[in-house]
């Protein structure tokens, strides 16, 4: 706390007077500059008897007001059996059998999300299965709107454990006069118990479904409207007020959509050897790929080889 | 599970095929376990958009063996001399084993041969027809001890741009007797007789199985003859006197080589001063004009070698316009003429070098000595050889 500003008695401000216990606002107000912030202490106090005619008085420091909070995603991918985060299935129905991608597809599909998450990484409440969560847990898993959802369907949710406790609503953003589009599912659980159907306390391998939606088209490769990452939120108090909501989990998956694999493309090395690698004084180690393309090929731009602690050479060209 | 973003990629344009393709990309890899992902990236007649339509299920590749390297395979070159140009040259593609012929995702089966040397260019590969297809690739091969020379090792590097063959056992692995037929070839002189090159086989699933360089399965069969040599003019009583070694070369000479000439045990008819005196040099003329060649040279009384820093190709080609020209060679009437033999060795795999090293000779030559008072031609032309008085004084 510093004194009032010299200038404060002479100056006319516009005031305005909030309860000190909305900590929302106190937040606020703290992104901008140069706001004083005058809390007047009741005369009564003892503490500060003898000074309630006099505010005292913070300044809020200069701060970017454009700053964006970040938050370090976590890690809740599965690397015990290697299933993708996030897959959908083509399936008419809910479904929670991970498949082996998001698949483009003109048909309603179940997103299905495999994660290792623990129950403490989603929630602060008491594990005990009987304990309510006040206002309710949620998870947000927020997403391109061209991953759609009809405003008429109803949403299902299949988990892998056990029947879900989970609650799921859907709110699709596709207006283009909208600020922003997007489409938003939630889980709402009131109870530790609905939570721990897909996050439990032990570590153990869960997924859920949540149906239907069609991801028609494809995701882009560049960062542009056409990406399809997911950003999951789980929170304590989900319903509010705004400032009981707690912020628990976070994770974001890279999520790209395609078509059903053709498996026409076949690849392997030639001249391998290991522990005495290859260096490319003698004969290189050589990554071969043979195949031929039946879908869609007129509109093949490019072949697309992601890898692990390959090193290339500095050139090459192959003919024959 | 294997992120996007923790991968590396290649990005390899490959617009509408039509047809079976087979790419082939030269790499490093120093892992036993290896992930890959291969995706086709499409793009949107109308909108131009450009997406990953098609992933194909992740493949993981594990290998841990350790290849042969007592095998034989290679060109089959004993029968020619060194910088021949040989018609249908043989290149042996068999260890006298099989492999298993590919299929699905197990498509390493395959001969290779590379080499710094390409062997292959403009030329023709056939008898493989049975077995698969040959692909001809090259790389840059770019190798320095960087991280060592930063904590005070002497900097190395080697700079290779390496050429060869991937011929691919797509039909068959019964490769037992599999030779490939090379239409022409043009084989370098530069090495000697230890031909650069090295021959491997791989089995369907990439595993190195065998591999061996040329040199342990076939050495060039000949080196060459040199003739016409032309010795400096030695007599009695020379005072460092200029002396000119003309060497009509049967192969150009594109990299360092050391030149010997020696006695046996017979004495040469000349001596030099030495390089102590700063008084005695040598230096390399093509066409009497002097070539950006260092010459440095040590000698005996029975021999004196010659060693010559070549760094650029094409500055001494095979003909009769090289020489050798050495300034300080002294002598006195003690002298006789000698047979002597010339010898022209590779200095690419050593600084030692060996029979194997050799690029051409001549043996038993005589080296005249004059033991009249002449001592040598009457002019030398020596395109940029300049000699002056500074401050002569007037009488």
């Amino acid at each position: 706390m510093n004194n009032r500003p010299p200038s404060y008695i002479n100056q006319t401000f516009n005031n305005v007077y909030v309860i000190t216990q909305n900590l929302a606002f106190l937040t606020y107000i703290n992104l901008f500059t140069d706001i004083y912030c005058a809390v007047l202490i009741p005369q009564n106090t003892d503490i500060v008897n003898g000074y309630g005619a006099i505010p005292l008085i913070a300044t809020t420091t200069p701060k970017n007001t454009l700053t964006i909070t970040t938050s370090n995603s976590q890690d809740w991918s599965d690397f015990v059996t290697n299933t993708n985060p996030l897959v959908s299935s083509t399936s008419t129905a809910s479904s929670n059998t991970p498949g082996a991608s998001l698949l483009s597809s003109s048909s309603y599909q179940s997103l299905i999300f495999s994660f290792n998450a623990l129950f403490s990484s989603v929630s602060n409440f008491s594990t005990n299965p009987s304990t309510t969560i006040t206002n309710n847990w949620g998870m947000m898993i927020m997403m391109n709107p061209n991953i759609g959802f009809d405003s008429n369907a109803t949403v299902t949710i299949k988990e892998s454990i056990a029947t879900s406790l989970l609650i799921p609503s859907v709110t699709t953003v596709t207006n283009v006069s909208s600020y922003n589009l997007y489409t938003m599912i939630t889980l709402r659980g009131s109870t530790s118990g609905a939570l721990q159907t897909s996050f439990q306390v032990a570590n153990v391998k869960t997924s859920f479904g949540v149906y239907p939606f069609r991801v028609n088209p494809f995701s882009s490769i560049y960062s542009d409207s056409n990406n399809m990452d997911f950003m999951i939120a789980t929170v304590d108090g989900i319903d509010g007020p705004l400032n009981k909501m707690k912020f628990i989990g976070y994770f974001m998956i890279n999520g790209f959509s395609q078509s059903t694999p053709t498996t026409t493309i076949k690849m392997g090395f030639v001249n391998y050897q290991y522990p005495s690698p290859m260096d490319g004084s003698q004969v290189p180690t050589v990554l071969r790929i043979k195949g031929t393309i039946s879908n869609n090929a007129s509109a093949l731009n490019s072949l697309v080889v992601f890898f692990d602690k390959l090193t290339p050479f500095f050139s090459n060209m192959q003919s024959g | 599970m294997y992120n996007y973003n923790s991968l590396s990629r290649f990005e390899i344009s490959l617009l509408a095929p039509s047809t079976t393709f087979s790419i082939l990309i030269p790499v490093i890899s120093s892992q036993a376990n290896t992930n890959f992902y291969v995706a086709y990236q499409t793009t949107n007649a109308t909108t131009s958009f450009k997406s990953l339509a098609y992933v194909e299920p992740k493949r993981t590749i594990s290998i841990t063996n350790t290849a042969t390297t007592t095998s034989t395979t290679g060109l089959t070159v004993s029968t020619y001399s060194i910088g021949q140009n040989v018609t249908n040259l043989v290149v042996k593609a068999n260890n006298g084993g099989t492999v298993n012929t590919n299929s699905g995702n197990s498509i390493g089966a395959a001969f290779s041969y590379f080499s710094q040397w390409n062997y292959f260019q403009g030329a023709t590969i056939t008898g493989f027809q049975t077995y698969g297809t040959c692909y001809t690739l090259s790389y840059l091969y770019y190798l320095t001890n960087y991280a060592a020379y930063l904590t005070g090792s002497t900097f190395s590097s080697s700079y290779l741009l390496m050429t060869g063959i991937v011929c691919s056992c797509d039909v068959s692995g019964s490769i037992t007797t599999a030779t490939l037929t090379v239409s022409t070839v043009s084989l370098p002189a530069k090495w000697g007789l230890n031909l650069p090159g090295y021959g491997a086989i791989s089995d369907y699933d990439g595993t190195l199985k065998f591999i061996n360089s040329n040199v342990n399965y076939q050495k060039i069969g000949s080196s060459l003859t040199v003739s016409n040599i032309t010795f400096p003019a030695v007599g009695p009583n020379m005072m460092k006197s200029v002396g000119n070694w003309v060497i009509p070369l049967p192969v150009g000479l594109d990299s360092s080589v050391l030149i010997t000439i020696t006695g046996g045990v017979t004495n040469l008819p000349f001596t030099f001063y030495t390089f102590s005196d700063a008084l005695s040099t040598c230096a390399v003329y093509y066409s009497n004009v002097v070539q950006p060649v260092t010459c440095t040279w040590i000698s005996s009384p029975t021999s004196i070698s010659y060693t010559l820093n070549i760094l650029e190709s094409g500055l001494l080609p095979s003909g009769s316009g090289f020489s050798l020209v050495h300034y300080g060679m002294t002598s006195n009437s003690s002298y006789n003429s000698v047979t002597v033999s010339v010898k022209c060795y590779s200095l690419l795999n050593t600084l030692n070098p060996g029979a194997n090293d050799l690029i051409f000779s001549a043996t038993n030559v005589v080296f005249p000595y004059s033991g009249s008072n002449y001592i040598g031609p009457s002019s030398l032309n020596l395109g940029s050889f300049w000699q002056w008085t500074q401050n002569k004084g007037v009488v």
